[in-house]
């Protein structure tokens, strides 16, 4: 059963309960807060939160998809002049409230895709409210290996060898002025990895709390991501790595637009939800 | 703005009624818009949204609303049906006009839901149906969903080829899914079967590249009370690589406001 409501200092923010039917409400299970994907409104790339708050309803979990100021049917609030991130993370704070009048579960999990996973980790470690997190595309940092795995290929193809000198040397030439526009709303789209260190302290600020978080990556993220074991090899030696589970879904895309896919991530995401 | 569930409470629908500006003239007629399917609904999503806020300036109540099984309505994406979308149409109709309190309402249907619209229309009275772009033959429409689907599955920016041997995608287009009797009812919906329209007018805005409507708007029954507003450019529906694309709102939206007055 879906409840809607309107929330937020400026009631501005449209977001849905997504609760399990004929059970009896269970505050001991943890509720998952999912968060845009970059400029795509609630139901998510493809309806993927839809589903996946379908799901996790079947499975006795509830679930609270809501849409940032600005991005999908959430009006921005003109007077306020915070930036797109920190409005971003405020907004998250008036859902967690909502949450917490509403529900009042004892654990909250936030999940993104994208953009989306860079906030869920963001809010993690301001907000000690969540308990966790899932990640999807989410930060990832190179190794030795990735560089490895990532242009072996290329130095081992003459061909491709060819192609990257001409195009060092085409910038020797003078390079014409590239024309931007502004555009609305484009920074929804990305997202900047943060200073390694700066992101270990946050994972050790969060494990001191508790916090567990799952990361899925897709073949999306090869650019940063190539294998599975790229995180552990990182941060092994810290304490938080522990509370980091790991999966790599080389076959998928970024939106899971193939259904069997999509049921995969789905499953592992509920099989590590019912674990936390 | 409202959002609201609405309709069946064992198939609730999840609507938005946009409500008039404060300061606008009166209207008598209230106005229900209706998605396309599948992958184009959520790249029609902002402009959608968009077109509603626009028509509230001009004193109009408005829903927009997702029928079964898509978007925010309940039902899992597997339980869609084209007969359901139908009725959900005339529920939405039904909802607006007594949230409203108008006596009369407007339908506007973009892409395949302009063509669920006309045959909402074939039962269900419209002051005016608007068509947007609209698919005229659905079984014309699923084969171009076919082909972005088997563009999307061989796409290396998007997939390893190495792995898509061992994908069963029989049941899906474009991420989202179609069974059977989904597929088998869209393609047997076009708009030139239509025997009759209960409407008083009807407006179709198509893009030079859109599907041919020229011969549902010269049949003899429509002729009298349907016009064709063509725009140059392209929808580009049919091109893979805007399957997550926003369509951006354009000179049609101006011009549909202009038409509905």
């Amino acid at each position: 059963m879906d409840k809607v409501f309107l929330f937020g200092e400026k009631n501005n923010l449209v977001g849905i309960f997504s609760e399990p039917d004929n059970v009896q409400k269970n505050h001991d299970k943890p509720l998952i807060l999912i968060l845009n994907a970059g400029l795509v409104h609630r139901p998510g790339p493809l309806r993927m939160n839809k589903e996946f708050s379908l799901y996790l309803a079947e499975q006795g979990f509830s679930s609270f998809r809501f849409d940032l100021s600005g991005i999908g049917d959430s009006e921005k609030d003109g007077a306020n002049n915070q930036s797109f991130s920190e409005r971003n993370i405020s907004d998250v704070g008036e859902a967690l409230e909502l949450i917490k009048d509403k529900v009042s579960p004892s654990k909250i999990i936030v999940m993104g895709l994208c953009t989306g996973a860079d906030l869920a980790h963001r809010v993690a470690v301001k907000y000690t409210d969540i308990s966790g997190s899932i990640m999807l595309d989410g930060y990832g940092y190179p190794t030795q290996r990735f560089y490895l795995k990532r242009y072996m290929p290329i130095l081992l193809s003459p061909l491709r060898m060819f192609k990257i000198a001409v195009k060092l040397l085409s910038k020797l030439l003078p390079a014409k002025k590239s024309i931007t526009t502004k555009e609305s709303g484009a920074d929804a789209y990305y997202w900047e990895l943060p200073v390694k260190k700066h992101y270990i302290d946050d994972m050790e600020l969060q494990h001191k709390r508790g916090n567990k978080h799952l990361y899925v990556y897709t073949r999306a993220v090869r650019e940063y991501y190539n294998y599975e074991g790229q995180f552990v090899d990182n941060f092994a030696s810290h304490d938080f790595c522990s509370s980091v589970e790991i999966k790599y879904f080389t076959y998928a895309d970024h939106i899971y637009a193939v259904l069997s896919h999509r049921k995969q991530l789905f499953d592992a995401c509920l099989d590590w939800i019912k674990r936390f | 703005m409202i959002p609201l569930f609405f309709g069946d409470a064992s198939k609730p629908l999840f609507g938005i009624h946009h409500q008039p500006s404060t300061n606008s003239q009166f209207q008598d007629v209230s106005i229900v818009l209706c998605n396309p399917i599948g992958f184009e609904y959520g790249r029609a999503h902002s402009v959608m949204r968009y077109l509603a806020k626009k028509l509230t300036a001009n004193g109009y109540h408005v829903l927009r609303f997702d029928y079964y099984a898509t978007g925010d309505s309940s039902g899992p994406s597997s339980d869609v049906s084209v007969e359901q979308f139908i009725n959900d149409i005339k529920l939405a109709c039904d909802e607006i006009k007594a949230i409203s309190a108008t006596r009369k309402v407007t339908v506007i249907g973009y892409r395949y839901g302009a063509l669920l619209a006309a045959f909402a229309a074939e039962t269900y009275k419209f002051n005016r149906l608007i068509m947007w772009d609209p698919v005229v033959n659905g079984a014309a429409y699923l084969d171009d969903l076919q082909v972005i689907h088997n563009q999307m599955l061989v796409d290396p920016m998007r997939f390893d080829l190495n792995f898509l041997s061992s994908t069963d995608s029989s049941t899906e287009l474009v991420g989202h899914d179609f069974p059977t009797p989904f597929r088998d009812k869209i393609k047997s919906l076009n708009l030139n079967d239509l025997k009759k329209i209960k409407t008083r007018r009807i407006d179709v805005f198509s893009y030079s590249d859109g599907y041919q409507v020229e011969s549902f708007i010269n049949d003899e029954t429509f002729l009298s009370k349907a016009e064709n507003h063509k725009f140059e450019g392209q929808s580009e529906w049919n091109n893979v690589s805007k399957i997550e694309a926003k369509v951006l709102p354009d000179s049609s939206i101006e011009k549909i406001i202009e038409v509905i007055g």
